[in-house]
């Protein structure tokens, strides 16, 4: 009898276990799916007019880049021509 | 020259700096950069900047004169130079390397904003040669403006 109650309890925590397991795993599966998702790269603006300048002075702009994709974006390159 | 973020996370901002160097550009300019990423749908996007970058300090008909002419003719050029800042310019010193080829002789415009810088060759005899004019100012931003000189002195006809 005492042996019936200890393999039920085996097998009633083994099965807890096992549902545990599957539940981290969908958590990790899905994180996983969310970071191999695609980036989306998005530049509100692309043109920038400096005001009027004397020689030596310093022309600076700095665009803002967004990525509204689900995937981490790479920016490659930036080749000035 | 080009600063950026390599990496900008799902949802996240990242920059790109553009410099360009106004020593380098005259007039107006329009530079461009291509931008590369990982984005499939669009690899890549020009960025543009423009302006308009004066000089401080212009000189008309540029930063070079030619003596050309005979001996015993007046042989002289001028050059105009034009501050265009607001604060005033002063010419505090000129000089030059053509020994006793050349004189010059700076008269004021308007003064503290335009100049002009005439200079006249006296050689004794026939002569090519070519230097460098140089003038000292007191605007920050171009304390010293180079022109130079060339000049070309023939015989008189017959002698």
């Amino acid at each position: 009898m005492e042996t019936m109650m200890r393999n039920r309890n085996i097998k009633r925590n083994a099965r807890k276990i096992l549902l545990l397991w599957i539940f981290v795993f969908f958590l990790e599966s899905t994180r996983f799916a969310g970071a191999a998702g695609a980036p989306l790269i998005r530049i509100d603006q692309t043109i920038y007019t400096f005001p009027r300048a004397f020689e030596g002075e310093k022309l600076s702009h700095t665009f803002a880049v967004f990525n509204r994709g689900t995937g981490v974006l790479h920016i490659k390159e930036v080749r000035p021509s | 020259v080009v600063r950026y973020d390599r990496i900008i996370p799902p949802g996240g901002k990242g920059s790109i700096t553009l410099e360009v160097n106004s020593r380098t550009v005259r007039g107006k300019f329009e530079k461009k950069a291509m931008i590369w990423s990982d984005d499939a749908s669009q690899m890549s996007i020009a960025v543009y900047v423009r302006g308009e970058v004066q000089p401080n300090v212009e000189l008309t008909p540029g930063g070079y004169l030619s003596l050309w002419g005979t001996i015993g003719k007046t042989i002289k050029a001028h050059v105009d130079i034009t501050n265009n800042h607001k604060e005033p310019m002063r010419i505090t010193r000129v000089w030059h390397d053509m020994a006793s080829h050349v004189k010059w002789k700076l008269t004021p415009i308007h003064p503290g904003y335009a100049y002009r810088l005439t200079v006249t060759d006296q050689s004794r005899s026939p002569a090519e040669y070519i230097g460098h004019l140089w003038l000292e100012t007191d605007l920050p931003q171009e304390p010293e403006l180079t022109i130079i000189v060339s000049g070309t002195v023939h015989a008189e006809a017959g002698k």
